[in-house]
């Protein structure tokens, strides 16, 4: 085990997982004092009926103050405000956040708020800005991807200046995230393939950025292991509840791992076509990940090979000779990819080219690729890569996303 | 997967050679200004602290020290604490100064009254003052487990572990072998139980890695012992590490224990120290463990699912990979079995190795075993 | 020829180019140069040293220009995106260099070499354009006459993703108060290399490389930067977030001084950058006042109000990060007049067209510093000149009749912007005045050079030696006189070099204020820590301000030891200090510079002294200064001559 100079792992949301995990809310909250919640969610999630499974769960034992469901996709300073009016206006002392990633930024946006009776969410923005405990908030994520009902950041984007607006804090990691398979059920199956995958380049990610350690690297080597296993059964039986749950935990695991970790290319480039492109951020991380892994090869070999035992198992990976591990790993996720492309009838995109807005256009025109190369530069989590990446870098591994080529390694400069 | 996992731990671990460098900004990130620095005098006699000055220095903290003697300080440490209007504190040191200290921050903020007299010793809502965990020696994971006991009243809350912890060969502390040992083992222990025994995943994440780093460290540190000293004590820097890759191991292990308060291993040690009254230093409570785990592993290898897996973490990827399925359980026994054999060879006088030479009547070993199995679908 | 194994940190070869016979070669540098003296200015030195002949004319083809960049530049560091520009001053006829931001430096090694370093003169305007698989020099016929941003905006649009530096019309006219630019706006303003640039008729250097840059230990690397960026993003809790002119006018009352931690200044650079000592520095006499006359009393706190830091981060669009750089000190603002995209003005700026004019309009100083800019010419050496048009015409030196009727009044705005567009045009009066203030006083005569302030022929910058006479030792004594980023008590006091390197004298938290205006061996030692430690510093491409976070915080040699794979002790380091020091002042005698001449002479020396504000009665006993400062490096104290030995130890390196 190589222990690095100096590393630090926290995680200090208290999670529940479980078949009837939403039952347990009434007594997290009433264990942190906050017998009030207010419940933030979107139309999405309100509409797919989740809500009421939730009023169902908590039954009568709690009372919620007001249920909020116009969180948009992307969220927003001014929801982030009128929904604090509203936290203030009924007396809340708590907020379940019911959602995906939007919903969870928001709600932690609010939380930030309310907590320090504050009306200006600018002045806690950027690193650690925040510098006592805010009121409880329970985190119940309704997708199993972004890993954001345990990580430290918030992004809130502030549209009248075209920015986004970046919190992260040790504060901002929700008391308590509850995993509730109920919750996932009726994902469609490109969605949960998309978001397994991103929660899959979390966890692959955490373990090869600069940030990594023995308890991250633990965490994502069981993340991947569970999102190995049951993302196929899982979309081929979408009301599998113990794969739903598998998926759910997984994408919870690799949240852990990565922000205590750092990630690398494969989420520099995967906001950036998504920012750039407004694509779904699932798919792009998807498509990337073999290319991140693949272009950090030379640097990462015996990394990348540790990484095959949970992906394919013991089995493969006894059978493959020790050389052959690492190259091995990106061919499953390629792979893996590809069996999801075949499952979900193509709607899991398996190239930047490929991927499709619901009435059919493409999403990411080749033509764009400059700028998206150009964007990544600027992205903070460049920094943690293990190899450099510059403007051609970055454009050669998308034009090779984009095509769905295999990535020309003679072309990677070796630092 | 069972029905409901949870998990929480709320300490921060941050560990390496330069882990105090990274102190001050993790105290201001908590608005913690004016930290209380309690340690006890063998950490005072090393100039431990000296070590947490010289990080605090140019950052404009502005700690203060209490040097800890015996238990009637506690008072003081309370008054002297309102009285300066400290904020935080900073526990530097291991056992007796982590309790004091989370006792110190129970009194703080639910009153004194509450401590000596609680209504419900296990419902304490939080948060706590900051608390800042900086060990000097591997322990048996009390140190971040949730919990503390005083005047004879055991309080038990999730606040109570530590914000931070920070564990760096630095402030480590030359350490008798038998400590060292019991750490160890009982660290093992804990963490093999839940590896094997629970399909927690967030657990097992956890106990994987604590697996892994007393594998990595205990015995190549007991081989290095002469009996006479204490292990570590002379030695520089870099030496160290060791010492606190198990001290690591001891904290990942407490905040294991803290989510499952009932682990079959600690409450065998616990009922075999109990028989024995005047446990030596050969049958400490962390060696109990580890009979007890192998016991218990013996006793399930065929009912347990996850029980192979636990040749990964005690080995590699490689090793476990290449033996059969069917055959890892009792690959994974094995490898338990000969680290406590080798550890064994490396100490002068007998360490039993079973329970029978621990000296327990068969009735008594009847009596563990029953304890020691699990229930499984 | 010594062939370099694989390097790592630095890039182990140089570019040359003949401008006269259009050649362009790439020369191993051995090793142990860089061992020796590092890379960056310690690397320009040896380079410079043995090529430009003693006899060389600044201006004439034997003179050689040198880019160069820094050891730890792309290596995963931080506060490490600075370049310099080198060569032989014009305007002191010595050792000159000039050092900027932005992201040009990276740029340098990206192109596989760690400086590029032209000779001779070409026959026609050129640039050089260097990328991966060429380097050649293009026809800069079209782009002769341009502005430094429109050459910068021509050139990279037809290189797109290159990195540019350029002079401007200055340059071309060979002012030699002009500098060489880059990012549309950052200067190597000082030692009037923009004009040896001109001379060559190089317009600009465009970089497109893409190499890679080596590093030994790029994790190590990340670690260091890690926790430095910790100390950048901190804040101390019993610091004030704001301070203004209040706290300036105390610690002028006070009578005693704390040892600053530089960790304030980060937090003033974060909030506002350089702008923040605006008043802060007039009021407690940091900053000079009409020409080096004035003081505090003159500029108030009510005069010196419209430039307070606020004026300046209102009209910011966007902060401005160099390369690397965590803190992001500079700025993009939106302005009125002529050019409303322009950056930030830096203090010096501000207060060379502020204070020290006695002009309290702000929009010219953002409309002169964009002028200035565009013309490549340097706003201190400017804004000097100007001053020094203004005391004359006070003293009747220059008459309504030289300016056509401009009334040169101290000021003025309109006469400023007028003035300072006559010396970028060289026209009437501005012919006279565009080559600095020690040849405008000689043109002028009339004994003009009595308001002449300058050191060595460099005009000072916006730091008043009677305050901290360690500005007045390192404006005197160093081989590139007369700029304020070479030293000064303060500096030290930042540094905290003592934390790490044996023989820097420890500051106490606390002191007397009188102590800092005594004399003594600790003086020397902390003047020559300064020196060796910026030697380091630019030798490995960093950024002062981030030096001033504290060596303890910012582990420079630790960088350097990771990037590089060496295993040298910070007193080691500091040792390359000494020689990089020793070998260009070695330059200077070889090329006949007088170290004595360089010495501070009447106002900015306190003499006579100050008879009100906050730098009354002081004066500063230059000579023992610089002689204690020699003899802390075993020079010869009165000449400041290094020993035969000393001398060849430096040169016989190869």
């Amino acid at each position: 085990m190589v222990i690095p100079d100096y590393y630090e792992f926290g995680s200090r949301t208290h999670i529940m997982a479980g078949y009837d995990a939403l039952e347990q809310i009434p007594g997290l909250l009433s264990s942190m004092d906050a017998q009030n919640p207010m419940v933030i969610t979107d139309q999405g999630v309100s509409r797919a009926g989740l809500v009421d499974i939730l009023l169902q769960a908590l039954d009568s034992r709690i009372t919620i103050k007001t249920i909020q469901d116009d969180v948009p996709a992307d969220s927003d300073l001014i929801t982030v405000h009128t929904l604090a009016g509203q936290y203030r206006k009924y007396g809340c002392n708590a907020i379940i956040a019911l959602g995906g990633g939007s919903v969870m930024d928001t709600a932690k946006g609010v939380n930030i708020l309310v907590s320090a009776s504050s009306d200006n969410l600018l002045a806690f923005s950027g690193a650690n800005a925040l510098t006592h405990a805010l009121n409880p908030l329970v985190a119940v994520p309704t997708t199993a991807g972004t890993g954001s009902e345990v990580t430290r950041v918030a992004v809130i984007s502030d549209p009248d200046n075209l920015r986004k607006l970046l919190f992260t804090s040790g504060f901002l990691m929700p008391d308590a995230a509850v995993l509730d398979p109920r919750m996932t059920l009726t994902l469609p199956a490109p969605v949960t393939a998309a978001t397994a995958m991103d929660a899959l380049s979390h966890a692959v990610e955490a373990c090869l950025c600069l940030g990594r350690n023995p308890l991250s690297t633990a965490h994502a080597h069981e993340a991947i292991a569970l999102i190995s296993q049951h993302l196929l059964p899982v979309i081929l039986q979408p009301d599998h509840k113990p794969g739903r749950l598998a998926l759910a935990t997984g994408a919870a695991l690799a949240g852990m791992a990565f922000s205590n970790s750092m990630v690398g290319m494969v989420h520099t480039l995967g906001h950036s076509v998504g920012s750039v492109c407004h694509a779904p951020h699932g798919t792009c991380m998807a498509v990337l990940l073999p290319y991140g892994m693949a272009y950090n090869l030379h640097k990462t070999q015996p990394l990348l090979a540790d990484l095959l035992l949970p992906m394919a198992g013991a089995d493969v990976y006894a059978r493959t000779p020790p050389a052959d591990r690492a190259q091995k790993a990106i061919d499953w996720v390629n792979r893996m990819n590809q069996r999801l492309h075949q499952v979900t009838a193509g709607a899991h995109a398996v190239c930047l080219r490929e991927m499709k807005s619901q009435d059919g256009k493409s999403l990411v025109p080749g033509h764009l690729l400059p700028k998206i190369a150009h964007t990544a530069l600027g992205d903070g989590s460049i920094f943690y890569n293990p190899e450099d990446l510059d403007y051609d870098d970055c454009l050669m591994v998308l034009e090779a996303a984009f095509n769905g080529a295999p990535l020309d390694l003679s072309r990677v400069k070796k630092g | 997967m069972t029905a409901l996992n949870h998990f929480l731990c709320r300490t921060k671990t941050a560990f390496g050679t330069h882990a105090l460098d990274h102190l001050p900004f993790d105290l201001s990130g908590m608005n913690a200004r004016k930290p209380f620095v309690i340690t006890d005098q063998a950490a005072r006699d090393a100039g431990v602290h000296m070590v947490l000055a010289r990080a605090c220095r140019d950052t404009y903290l502005a700690p203060g020290l209490a040097t800890l003697t015996d238990a009637g300080d506690f008072e003081t440490l309370y008054h002297l604490f309102v009285d300066k209007g400290y904020d935080s504190i900073i526990a530097l040191g291991t056992g007796q100064v982590v309790q004091t200290a989370k006792a110190l921050n129970l009194a703080l903020c639910l009153g004194p009254e509450r401590l000596r007299s609680p209504a419900d010793p296990g419902q304490i809502k939080g948060p706590l003052l900051p608390l800042v965990y900086i060990p000097t020696h591997p322990e048996s994971g009390q140190d971040t487990a949730g919990e503390t006991s005083f005047s004879g009243h055991c309080f038990v809350s999730a606040h109570l572990m530590p914000d931070i912890a920070v564990i760096t060969a630095d402030t480590m502390l030359g350490t008798p072998l038998a400590a060292v040992l019991d750490s160890g083992l009982s660290s093992l222990a804990a963490c093999c139980e839940v590896f094997a025994f629970s399909g927690n995943p967030f657990a097992r994440s956890y106990a994987y890695a604590g697996v892994c780093l007393v594998m990595d460290t205990l015995l190549p540190l007991a081989q290095q012992s002469d009996h006479g000293d204490l292990l570590c004590q002379k030695a520089g820097k870099h030496r160290r590490l060791p010492l606190a890759k198990l001290t690591h191991a001891a904290a990942v292990s407490g905040y294991i224990q803290s989510n499952f308060p009932n682990l079959k291993t600690r409450q065998a040690g616990a009922h075999i120290t109990a028989l024995h009254p005047a446990p030596s230093a050969t049958l400490s409570s962390g060696l109990c463990m580890a009979l007890a785990l192998v016991h218990l592993l013996e006793n399930s290898k065929d009912t347990c699912p996850w029980l192979g897996k636990l040749l990964l973490p005690l080995t590699d990827a490689a090793h476990y990979a290449g033996v059969p399925g069917p055959g890892q359980p009792d690959a994974a026994v094995r490898v338990i079995r000969e680290l406590l054999q080798a550890l064994y060879e490396t100490l002068p006088q007998g360490m039993p190795e079973t329970f029978d030479e621990a000296g327990l009547t068969p009735r008594q070993i009847s009596e563990i075993s029953n304890l020691l199995t699990y229930a499984h679908p | 020829m010594n062939i370099p194994r694989r390097s790592k940190g630095f890039m182990g070869s140089i570019m040359v180019v003949d401008l006269s016979a259009q050649t362009i070669e790439t020369q191993p540098v051995s090793r142990k140069v860089y061992r020796t003296f590092l890379s960056g200015m310690g690397l320009a030195a040896h380079v410079l040293y043995h090529r430009i002949p003693e006899d060389a004319d600044p201006l004439g083809p034997d003179n050689m220009l040198g880019f160069v960049s820094g050891l730890l530049t792309g290596t995963g560091s931080l506060f490490t995106g600075r370049w310099m520009v080198t060569g032989k001053s014009p305007l002191t006829g010595g050792w000159g260099e000039a050092n900027c931001g932005g992201h040009f430096s990276p740029a340098i090694k990206r192109c596989g070499v760690d400086g590029i370093f032209f000779s001779g003169i070409s026959p026609k305007p050129v640039y050089l354009y260097v990328d991966d698989t060429a380097a050649e020099l293009r026809d800069a016929a079209g782009i002769w006459g341009m502005d430094t941003v429109e050459t910068e905006t021509f050139l990279a649009a037809q290189h797109p993703g290159a990195r540019v530096a350029c002079i401007g019309p200055a340059g071309e006219r060979l002012s030699l108060m002009a500098g060489v630019s880059t990012d549309q706006g950052r200067m190597a303003a000082r030692s009037g290399l923009g004009a040896v640039m001109g001379a060559k008729r190089l317009k600009a250097v465009v970089l497109a490389g893409k190499k890679r840059i080596p590093v030994h230990n790029k994790e190590v690397m990340k670690h260091i930067s890690r926790i430095c960026n910790k100390w950048v993003q901190f804040q101390p809790p019993f610091l004030p977030g704001f301070l203004t002119a209040p706290v300036g006018a105390l610690l002028r009352i006070m009578p005693w001084a704390f040892t600053q931690d530089g960790l304030l200044y980060k937090i003033l650079l974060k909030k506002w950058g350089t702008v923040s000592m605006n008043q802060i520095s007039v009021e407690m006499g940091d900053a000079p006042v009409q020409n080096w006359k004035g003081s505090n009393r003159d500029w108030g706190f009510f005069k010196s109000l419209s430039t307070n830091p606020d004026v300046f981060t209102s009209k910011e669009t966007r902060k401005y990060h160099c390369y690397s750089c965590p803190l992001g000190c500079g700025g993009i603002c939106r302005t009125k007049g002529r050019h409303p995209r322009t950056h930030k003005p830096e203090y010096e700026t501000v207060l060379s067209f502020g204070g020290f004019v006695l002009n309290r309009d702000v929009d010219t100083i953002f409309d002169i510093n964009e002028t200035l800019n565009r013309a490549g010419m340097d706003t201190i050496s400017a804004g000097h000149v100007v001053a020094f048009a203004m005391e004359c015409f006070e003293k009747k030196i220059i008459t309504l009749q030289d300016t056509a009727g401009m009334a040169l009044e101290w000021g003025n705005p309109e006469a400023l912007s007028w003035l300072v567009d006559q010396i970028i045009n060289r026209q009437g009066i501005g012919h006279i005045l565009a080559d600095g203030v020690a040849r405008a006083a000689v043109r002028l005569g009339k004994g003009a050079q009595r308001f002449a302030f300058h050191a060595g022929g460099q005009e000072l910058a916006m730091h008043d030696g009677r305050n901290d006479p360690g500005f007045a030792l390192h404006y005197s004594v160093e081989p590139a006189p007369g700029r304020h980023t070479n030293g000064a008590w303060l500096y030290y006091e930042m540094y905290q070099l003592w934390k790490k390197i044996t023989g820097a004298p420890r500051m106490p938290l606390l002191y007397a204020k009188a102590r800092k205006y005594e004399t003594g061996s600790d003086k020397a030692a902390m003047g020559s820590a300064n020196s060796r430690f910026l030697n380091v510093l630019n030798g490995a491409g960093v950024c002062q301000f981030g030096a001033f976070l504290g060596i303890h915080r910012i582990r420079i040699f630790d960088w350097l030891n990771a990037a590089t794979g060496w295993h040298m002790t910070p007193d080691d380091y500091m040792a390359a200090g000494t020689r990089i020091q020793t070998l260009k002042q070695a330059f200077n005698i070889k090329h006949g510079i007088a170290p004595r001449d360089c010495a501070l002479k009447g106002r900015p020396a306190g003499d006579p002294p100050m008879t009100h504000g906050a730098n009354k009665d002081r004066s500063i006993d230059i000579d023992i200064l610089m002689a204690d400062y020699w003899e802390a490096f075993g020079w010869d104290k009165k000449t400041g001559r290094p020993t035969d030995r000393q001398i060849a130890e430096v040169t016989d390196v190869s």
